[in-house]
C-alpha cells in the first residue's frame, strides 16, 4: 500500500537516481505502510515519550538504507517519517491532562515537546525549569543544562543545534562543577549531530568550544576525563579545527606539511610525542598481496598503482551491512572522481554469510555474487587465503593465520579492520585514513577524503616522471 | 467462505491440523501478496489440543481446542540485508496481506548490523526418518479421555486419597516453506518442508487428606496407548501411601538413589548449555567452557575431555522411537543423530548454521532438539537400596534452579515421596529436602547405575518440536548435598 506519506521519499529516490546509478528498487520494494501511532491509550508522558522514540529509531534505521544513494545529510532523510513521529508526540501530548505542569517531569515534556515540534513550548519549560533552580545550585544548573542539550542536540530528530548551542552557551559559566564526562562528551554530541545534519559551520564551532574548554580545563579534570575517552573527542576536535590549514599545506606544501599537522594535531590532544600518532599517514603504502583478483582490475600492474590517487579500503566477505556505510562512501567517492584507482581488502573466511566456501576460488565466487555484484562495488578486490588450519577432533575449529596485507599494517592494531580506508598518492605515501564504517567517522571521512583526493588529483607526481 | 479464503480447512472436523496441501495453498496465496522483490519465508503451525484436568477428585476443565499460526518473514536481498516477521492466525486473504505488509515494515524496522538472514537449505536435505505419529492418540475421543480420568481417581478416592493431575493428547503439524531465494522465485531449489506429530501426556499427584503424604506419577510419548495409565495410578497411589507421616532428619551430605525422574529433574538444566557451542567457547560462565588458548588467541572448550563418571553415554537419536522429535528445528536444519558424552567424555555440543559455517567450514549445523538418552548401567532399584547402608531414595526433585552456571550448581528440592535407607532396607518416609547440588559433581559421583527408561518430560517449545523424550537410568549418587528440611510434600 503505497500512500502519500512516500511522496517526498520517492521523489528524492529519483532526484538521487538522476545523480548516480543506484537501485532505485532497492529503495521502493519496502514501503511502509501508513500506521501512525495508536497513542489513544497511553497514560503518562513516559508512555508517549516511548511511542516517539520508537518512531524516531524507524527514522534512523530506514536512513541507513537511504545512505546506500544519498549523501548522509540529515535533511535528506525522509522528512515524512519525522512528520509521523511529530504527528504522535503532539496528539499523546494534548491527550495529558495536566501538561507540562509538574517540574519533576521536566526532563520528558521537554524532550517530548521537541519530538512534537513546539520548540517554544520546550524553550519555556526549560527557561521555568532553570529559575526554579536556588542561585547557589550550580551544580543542579549544570546538570539540568547537560540534559537539555543530550535531548536538544542527541535525541530528537532533526537536531536543535542552535537551541543545544544557546543551553551550551549558558553551561560554560558552570564549567568548573561539571563532571570530567560530560564536560567533553555534550559538546561532542552537539559536534557529532551538526556534522551528522551537514551543519558543517556548527560542527566547527563546536569543535573550537572543545578545543578551548581543553585548554581552560586543570590537568587533574583532563586526566580524570582521559578515562572517558577525552584523548579521541579532543582529537577529533581538533583535526576539525585544524582540517582547513592541514588541506592548505596539503595543497600548497605537499603531503609532509599535511601529515606533520596531523601529528601536530594528536600530540596536543593527547600529550604525546607527534610520532606516537598510531596511523601510518606519512609512510609508504606497501604493494598489495592477492591470491585472486575480482571486480574490475583495469590491467595487471601492481596496486596501488605507480602515478595514481588510489583508495584502500578493508572489508570482509562477512562484513554485511556494518560494512554498508563504506560501500556507500566508496561507491560516490569513485563515481565523482572516475580516475580514482579503488581497491578492496579481504583475506578468506571459508564462508560468505552461512554459505560455506571450501576453496579460495569459490570464496572469490560467492563474494562476486554477494559484494561486488550484491552492493555495486567499484574497483578491483584482492582477496587473500587466509590459509586456514584446523584444530584437532572434536574441536575442528578454522584458525586462520594473518595474511601479507594484514602483516603490512600489523603495527597499528585494527587498522586491517573490516571499513577502515586509507588513500595513497601518486608517490605511493598513505596521506589520510578512515574508519569508515563508523557513522561519525563516516561522515567526516567523505568530506575529507573528498578534499584530499581533489587536491592529490591536481597535484603531480613528485618522482620524476610521475612515478615510484 | 470460500476455500481460497482459508475457512474452509476447519470445516472438515475428522481433520484436526492442516495438510500438507492446505499448507502450500497457504504458503502460495502469502507468496502472491508479498511484492516488490526481496525473499518471502512462510511457516505454518496448526496444532489441536485435547485437555482434561482434574483435582480433589473431580474433573474441572476438559477442553479441545485447536488454532494456527502463519509466520511470515520478508527479507530484502541486495544492498543491506534486513529481514521482518510478522504472524496471525487468520488464514483469510485480507488478514495474509496485512502480515506480509506487516512484516515488511519490521523489516525496514530492523538494526541494520544484525547477521544477515540464512542462506536457504539444500534441496536434497536428507530429513531423518522419525517416529512421531500414532492414528490413536489422534483419533481419541474426549469420552475415552474422561474415562481414562475416572479409572485413574477412582483407586485413590476409594482409599480416602486425593488425586489431581492431567490428561492431553495434541496433534500439531509445521510445514516451512521457503526463506531466502524462495520457491517463488526459484520453484525446484527450496524444499518445502512438513510434518505431523502427536503427543500424549498424563501427570498426577495422590495425597493424602492429613496433608502429609504425597505421591506423583507421570509419562509422556507420542503414542496414547504407551502412556498405561493404570500403572501410573497405582504407583502415585503406592508412593502416596508408603511416604505417610514423615519424621524430619538431619540435613547434610547423604548417598542417595535417584529415581529416573529425579536424575531428570537434575540433569536437565544442564542440556541448553549444551545446544550452545559457540558461547561455551566465549563465556566462562558457561560450564563447558575451558579457559581462553593465549597463543590462538580463541575460547576453549571441553571437548574431548571427560566431564563425567567414564560409564555413562548421552546419545539423542532423532530416529529413535521413544525419543520423538519432529524431523527439522523451526529453521529448517534436520535433526542429526549426536554422541553428546562418550564414556563421560563430551564430544559434541550443538550449534547453529552460522557456526558450522564460520567455524567449521560445514554447510550443515548440529541441532538439538532436547531429547536425549543416558545409559551406562544395569543394576535394579532394588539391588541398589539392597546396597546402601544408609542413604535416602528420591522420587524426583521439584523447582530445580540453577545457581552458578560455570558449575552447573543447582539448587530445588525433593517432593512426592523420600524414604531413608538403613541397611539395604528402607525404614521410613522422611521430610523432604532443599538440595543444593552440582549436577556435574553429582555425575562424577556415581556408584551405580541403572537401565534407562522413558521419564516425563514434556515439549518446552510446542510450536516447533514434538516430545523431546528423556530415556534416563536410576542412579546411586555418593555425598548428594541436602542443606536443609522443607515442608512440602
Amino acid at each position: 500500500m503505497r500512500t502519500s506519506f512516500m511522496r517526498p521519499a520517492v521523489a528524492l529516490a529519483l532526484l538521487a537516481g538522476a545523480a548516480a546509478p543506484c537501485p532505485l528498487a532497492a529503495q521502493l520494494t519496502f514501503a511502509p505502510p501508513a500506521a501512525p501511532a495508536n497513542v489513544g491509550g497511553y497514560l503518562h508522558v513516559e508512555e508517549c515519550l516511548a511511542a516517539s522514540a520508537r518512531i524516531r529509531d524507524s527514522v534512523d534505521a530506514w536512513g541507513a538504507h537511504w545512505a546506500d544513494t544519498l549523501a548522509l545529510v540529515e535533511r535528506q532523510k525522509p522528512q515524512a517519517s519525522i512528520g509521523h513521529t511529530r504527528d504522535a508526540a503532539r496528539r499523546c501530548a494534548d491527550a495529558q491532562p495536566r501538561g507540562d505542569a509538574d517540574l519533576v517531569d521536566f526532563v520528558q515534556w521537554f524532550e517530548l515537546h521537541l519530538y512534537a515540534g513546539r520548540d517554544d513550548r520546550a524553550e519555556a519549560l526549560i527557561e521555568r525549569r532553570l529559575a526554579a533552580i536556588a542561585p547557589r545550585a550550580v551544580v543542579e544548573r549544570a546538570a539540568v543544562l547537560d540534559s537539555a542539550v543530550a535531548i536538544a542536540a542527541g535525541s530528537v530528530r532533526p537536531a536543535r543545534l542552535a537551541l543545544a548551542e544557546r543551553l551550551l552557551d549558558l553551561r560554560d559559566e558552570h564549567d568548573s562543577v561539571v563532571t570530567p564526562r560530560e564536560l567533553y562528551f555534550t559538546p561532542f554530541t552537539v559536534m557529532v549531530r551538526a556534522q551528522l545534519a551537514g551543519d558543517y559551520p556548527a560542527a566547527v564551532r563546536a569543535a573550537h568550544r572543545i578545543v578551548r574548554l581543553d585548554e581552560r580545563a586543570t590537568r587533574a579534570t583532563r586526566e580524570r576525563a582521559n578515562r572517558t575517552g577525552r584523548v579521541q573527542i579532543v582529537f577529533m576536535a581538533r583535526t576539525r579545527v585544524t582540517m582547513d590549514s592541514a588541506l592548505t599545506a596539503l595543497r600548497t606544501r605537499g603531503p609532509e606539511a599535511y601529515v606533520a599537522i596531523r601529528r601536530d594535531t594528536w600530540a596536543r590532544a593527547s600529550g604525546e610525542r607527534p610520532n606516537a600518532l598510531a596511523i601510518p599517514i606519512g609512510e609508504a603504502a606497501p604493494e598489495l598481496a592477492a591470491d585472486v583478483w575480482i571486480g574490475d582490475r583495469r590491467d595487471d600492474a601492481p596496486r596501488p598503482g605507480k602515478g595514481r590517487v588510489a583508495l584502500v579500503t578493508w572489508v570482509s566477505p562477512n562484513c554485511g551491512d556494518t560494512c554498508e556505510r563504506a560501500y556507500a562512501t566508496v561507491r560516490r567517492l569513485a563515481a565523482r572522481f572516475p580516475e580514482l584507482e579503488v581497491t578492496w581488502l579481504a583475506s578468506t573466511d571459508g564462508h560468505v554469510h552461512s554459505r560455506v566456501a571450501p576453496t579460495v576460488a569459490d570464496e572469490a565466487a560467492l563474494m562476486r555474487e554477494t559484494l561486488i555484484a550484491g552492493h555495486r562495488l567499484p574497483g578491483a578486490l584482492a582477496l587473500e587465503d587466509a590459509k586456514p588450519w584446523y584444530l584437532e577432533a572434536p574441536d575442528g575449529r578454522r584458525i586462520e593465520m594473518p595474511t601479507p596485507n594484514e602483516e603490512a599494517f600489523s603495527f597499528v592494531r585494527g587498522f586491517s579492520k573490516a571499513g577502515n580506508a586509507y588513500i595513497v598518492d601518486r608517490d605511493g605515501t598513505i596521506v589520510e585514513h578512515q574508519d569508515l564504517s563508523n557513522a561519525l567517522n563516516n561522515a567526516l571521512g567523505e568530506e575529507v577524503f573528498d578534499r584530499i583526493i581533489r587536491i592529490l588529483l591536481d597535484r603531480p607526481a613528485a618522482a620524476a616522471g610521475g612515478a615510484r | 467462505m470460500s476455500e481460497q479464503n482459508g475457512r474452509s480447512w476447519w470445516d472438515d472436523g475428522a481433520r484436526r491440523v492442516l495438510s500438507r496441501e492446505a499448507c502450500e495453498e497457504i504458503a502460495a496465496r502469502v507468496q502472491r501478496f508479498a511484492s516488490g522483490g526481496g525473499s518471502t519465508g512462510v511457516t505454518i503451525t496448526s496444532w489441536w489440543n485435547g485437555e482434561l484436568r482434574w483435582g480433589r477428585n473431580e474433573v474441572t476443565l476438559a477442553s479441545d481446542r485447536r488454532s494456527v499460526v502463519v509466520e511470515i518473514e520478508r527479507t530484502r536481498l541486495g544492498g543491506p540485508q534486513a529481514a521482518g516477521t510478522a504472524s496471525c492466525n487468520q488464514l483469510d486473504d485480507e488478514s495474509l496481506r496485512a502480515a506480509v505488509r506487516a512484516a515488511e515494515w519490521a523489516a525496514g524496522l530492523e538494526n541494520p548490523t544484525r547477521r544477515p538472514p540464512l542462506t536457504p537449505q539444500q534441496p536434497d536435505l536428507a530429513l531423518p526418518e522419525t517416529r512421531i505419529w500414532s492414528d490413536t492418540t489422534h483419533d481419541v475421543p474426549a469420552t475415552a479421555r474422561g474415562e481414562v480420568a475416572r479409572a485413574m481417581i477412582e483407586p485413590a478416592a476409594r482409599e480416602g486419597m486425593l488425586s489431581a493431575g492431567y490428561l492431553e493428547v495434541r496433534t500439531q503439524s509445521v510445514a516451512q516453506f521457503g526463506g531466502r531465494e524462495t520457491y517463488r522465485s526459484h520453484p525446484l531449489t527450496t524444499q518445502p518442508l512438513y510434518a505431523a506429530a502427536t503427543q500424549a501426556q498424563c501427570s498426577l499427584t495422590v495425597r493424602n487428606r492429613a496433608g502429609n503424604a504425597s505421591g506423583w506419577a507421570g509419562a509422556s510419548s507420542y503414542d496414547w496407548n504407551a502412556l498405561a495409565t493404570g500403572e501410573l495410578a497405582a504407583r502415585a497411589l503406592e508412593k502416596c501411601r508408603s511416604s505417610a507421616d514423615p519424621v524430619a532428619i538431619e540435613p547434610g551430605r547423604y548417598t542417595v538413589i535417584l529415581e529416573p525422574q529425579a536424575v531428570h529433574d537434575l540433569i536437565q538444566p544442564m542440556f541448553r548449555p549444551m545446544e550452545q557451542r559457540e558461547h561455551n567457547e566465549a563465556f566462562p560462565s558457561y560450564p563447558f567452557h575451558l579457559g581462553m588458548d593465549e597463543a590462538l588467541g580463541i575460547g576453549r572448550t571441553k571437548l574431548g575431555r571427560p566431564i563425567m563418571d567414564r560409564r555413562l553415554s548421552i546419545t539423542h537419536d532423532p530416529a529413535d522411537p521413544l525419543q520423538g522429535v519432529l524431523p527439522f528445528n523451526g529453521r529448517g536444519d534436520p535433526y542429526r543423530p549426536i554422541t553428546l558424552v562418550e564414556n563421560g567424555v563430551i564430544t559434541a555440543l550443538a550449534f547453529d548454521r552460522y557456526y558450522a559455517a564460520g567455524r567449521l567450514n560445514e554447510q550443515q549445523p548440529l541441532p538439538f532438539a532436547g531429547a536425549y538418552r543416558m545409559t551406562g548401567g544395569d543394576t535394579s532399584v532394588e539391588e541398589m537400596i539392597r546396597s546402601t547402608r544408609r542413604g535416602l531414595l528420591v522420587t524426583r526433585l521439584s523447582n530445580v534452579r540453577i545457581l552458578d552456571l560455570s558449575s552447573m550448581l543447582c539448587a530445588g528440592h525433593t517432593r512426592d515421596g523420600l524414604w531413608l535407607i538403613e541397611n539395604g532396607r528402607i525404614s521410613r518416609p522422611v521430610r523432604n529436602f532443599r538440595f543444593v547440588e552440582s549436577s556435574l559433581v553429582a555425575l562424577n559421583s556415581i556408584e551405580q547405575i541403572g537401565p534407562a527408561v522413558p521419564v516425563f518430560h514434556p515439549a518446552r517449545d510446542p510450536a516447533h518440536a514434538a516430545l523431546h523424550s528423556a530415556i534416563v537410568p536410576a542412579l546411586k549418587v555418593r555425598d548428594f548435598s541436602f542443606t536443609s528440611s522443607v515442608d512440602a510434600i
